[in-house]
């Protein structure tokens, strides 16, 4: 070998170069960037980092997610309205006369028999709109006999039906005023997404493998990927959410539970997934300097803690129940039915559709009112809070009518 | 004359390979052939080799080999042998500690047992490292600064592996094994022990690494620059000064009032670098075992200052747990 030197060189540093071009190209394509400019809302003392942060571009993608569908036309006694401080008058629905009512003019209706007939269909029309568009009526209805139990999503959707009123009328502090409808989660989409199934059992190979892992390959993100260990304990089993101390000290005679560092990755994960979900940081509720401290906290949080508490009454009291409804094609590797968390209704937004008021054109699904108990209350934020949450410039795409005047 | 101006090697010795005196008779051999590499002087020596291990390293590397392997295959198993999905995941790929149940005690091999096992071997491993350092360097003749100051960065390890554990009586307390995991658990241990930015010591730890940081910068800057006067003879201006070192003291003198010495740097340099871990892991000592949450303490002790409220005061939900007032 007798390689002009120069050669070698020349190899050598063509090598380096197109090595070092190759590694810079890899950090700038493949993982996900936000570029600039973003913008930063301050939503606490200045200078202590409680901001959040937008990307306009995603905001603008997300807007068109979250477009609110036109109501159906009213019926007459669709008025219920407002009052001055924001509850509820029920009372100004007229009342139905017994033979108008939809359980006497229909068979086998359980749950909105009390409703109009003509309203009841209404209702009908809408729920196949948000629920089913594509397949129509018979996605739960036998077009022969509509009274009958069958398909199963009849019953299924009984139950949503029962759910849905129940959030609206018992939930206020986590939905008033906007509310709920079957569109917040649906979306025209029979199955909502996304959804959570309780993790299979983990296969070991062997004498090597650990049993506590069970993670998502197949995911597109990392919030994806963990296991939904999370979700059992925190939306199912309403686990206590407090990993942290009350005391600087630890206390002679209490020592701390065991587990708890276990434990506080859950719940580390829990907040990342509401995080993802709501598309906002940490410290849309929390100063992050002592995130257990409520004093320092934003209002949020207490809204969210409230989610949390109805995501778990959701998944515990109407939809587990239903695990002996759904075909087995339905349900996940351990039978269960697929579970709400934050992003089934929030799709990446603040607050769902932007807490646009639609259930208030349908009254009969539960209007939400402000909660009774005023510790419960302060979970109700009024939409007045979101503007200080979101850039004003963001704000003009989200919501044209709430952004401060030019 | 070489130049020193560039901040890159530019001066490269070639010439016999420098095989070492001869070994003790009871000593194992050096192993390889001594090479050359152009590319290596360019950051280095440019010979390469050759390498004594004696039995200490050998033991080491075994020990070595043998955590690795237990951590690798464990990952592996995790995605049942799939050669790809093991590239893929691998960063976040973990082989955790025993759940909390299992104590201090050994637990069964796949709830845990493996971590006490590959930290077993791993520790093994670091330890004999140690040891061959501190050999090495007396069989040179040299002091043993080097091996002490390794030492000081094995307490940080041994403290978050065994020691902390033991204080607390669960290896759950423990670092899983894997790169983001490991990383995972830095951030969740600040949030159970109530934010660790104000444990005074992780302060501590974090001035001194910064300062390492300054100092190495300050310092080399500052032999280079001085290297046109004989500056690179630092050991010898040390107690013979010449104008090298003069200009050198006279530059920090000038530009921030006080120098130091061709010595006394090298001890700044080198308590900075070894505080860094042993304040870091007194820190970690300190958590959980006789402070529980570093936020609240930080409270007691006026370091964290209340800010003004934007919000005003709302009720907070019942039943919550509030840390008292």
């Amino acid at each position: 070998m007798s390689e002009d030197p120069n050669i070698k060189r020349f190899y050598a540093i063509f090598g380096g170069v197109v090595a070092t071009l190759a590694v810079t190209a890899f950090f700038l394509i493949v993982p996900d960037w936000d570029r600039p400019p973003v913008e930063s809302v301050q939503t606490g003392h200045r200078g202590i980092g409680m901001a959040q942060v937008y990307n306009p571009r995603e905001l603008v993608e997300q807007q068109a997610l979250n477009a609110v569908p036109e109501p159906l036309p009213p019926w007459p006694a669709a008025e219920a309205a407002y009052d001055a401080e924001g509850g509820v008058v029920l009372d100004r629905l007229e009342p139905v006369p017994e033979e108008q009512k939809a359980r006497n003019v229909y068979e086998n209706v359980q749950v909105l028999g009390e409703l109009d007939a003509d309203q009841f269909i209404r209702l009908m029309s809408a729920i196949t709109e948000w629920v089913a568009p594509e397949q129509g009526c018979e996605y739960c209805h036998n077009l022969e006999n509509l009274a009958l139990d069958e398909p199963y999503t009849k019953i299924v959707s009984r139950r949503m039906f029962q759910m849905t009123q129940a959030i609206n009328t018992n939930w206020g502090s986590h939905v008033y005023p906007s509310g709920v409808t079957c569109y917040t989660c649906h979306r025209g989409q029979p199955v909502p997404q996304p959804i959570w199934f309780r993790d299979g059992e983990y296969k070991t190979t062997g004498i090597v493998g650990q049993l506590d892992v069970n993670w998502d390959f197949k995911a597109q993100n990392v919030y994806d990927y963990f296991s939904e260990k999370a979700f059992e304990d925190y939306l199912l089993a309403s686990k206590p959410l407090n990993v942290q101390s009350l005391t600087a000290l630890p206390t002679a005679g209490t020592p701390a539970p065991a587990g708890l560092l276990d434990d506080t990755q859950y719940v580390y994960e829990l907040m990342m997934q509401m995080s993802d979900s709501l598309g906002v940081n940490c410290t849309f509720c929390h100063n992050s300097r002592a995130l257990a401290n409520w004093g320092q906290s934003n209002p949020a949080r207490s809204t969210a803690w409230y989610g949390i508490n109805m995501a778990a009454e959701i998944n515990t009291k109407h939809i587990e129940p239903l695990a002996d409804v759904f075909p087995p094609e339905r349900l996940g590797p351990m039978g269960d039915p697929g579970k709400v968390y934050c992003k089934t209704c929030h799709k990446g937004a603040w607050k769902p559709l932007y807490g646009a008021n639609m259930v208030v054109h349908y009254p009969s699904l539960g209007l939400p009112r402000l909660p009774l108990d005023p510790a419960e209350r302060v979970g109700a934020i009024p939409y007045e809070f979101a503007p200080k949450t979101i850039t004003p410039r963001a704000l003009e795409v989200l919501d044209p009518d709430m952004a401060p005047n030019q | 004359m070489a130049r020193y101006q560039s901040i890159f090697t530019q001066v490269q010795v070639h010439g016999p390979n420098e095989e070492g005196i001869d070994l003790p008779r009871t000593s194992l051999p050096r192993l390889g052939r001594p090479v050359h590499s152009y590319w290596l002087g360019k950051i280095g020596d440019a010979q390469i080799g050759p390498v004594y291990l004696g039995a200490w390293g050998v033991a080491s590397l075994v020990c070595g080999f043998i955590a690795i392997e237990i951590i690798g295959l464990n990952m592996w198993a995790t995605v049942d042998w799939d050669p790809v999905e093991f590239i893929r995941q691998l960063p976040f790929l973990a082989l955790r500690p025993p759940t909390a149940e299992h104590g201090l005690g050994l637990a069964p091999l796949q709830e845990g047992g493996w971590w006490q096992l590959a930290g077993f071997f791993l520790t093994a491993s670091i330890l004999l490292w140690w040891v061959r350092m501190y050999r090495r360097a007396r069989a040179l003749g040299m002091g043993t600064h080097v091996a002490w100051a390794f030492l000081s960065a094995i307490f940080l390890y041994l403290s978050l592996g065994i020691i902390r554990p033991v204080f607390m009586g669960s290896f759950e307390e423990a670092v899983p094994f894997g790169i983001v995991p490991h990383l995972n658990w830095t951030a969740v241990f600040s949030v159970r022990y109530g934010n660790f930015f104000y444990n005074p010591f992780h302060m501590l730890s974090i001035f001194f690494l910064y300062g390492s940081t300054m100092l190495f910068a300050m310092h080399g800057a500052t032999i280079l620059a001085v290297v046109r006067f004989g500056g690179e003879r630092e050991a010898d201006e040390i107690v013979d000064r010449g104008t090298a070192a003069e200009r050198g003291a006279l530059f920090w003198r000038w530009t921030m009032g006080f120098n130091a010495t061709f010595e006394s740097i090298h001890r700044w340099a080198w308590w900075f670098a070894v505080l860094t871990t042993l304040t870091g892991g007194i820190g970690i000592l300190l958590t959980g075992t006789v402070v529980d949450n570093w936020y609240l303490w930080g409270v007691k002790h006026g370091i964290a200052p209340p800010y003004p409220d934007i919000w005003g005061d709302f009720p907070v939900p019942q039943g919550v747990l509030e840390a008292p007032q």
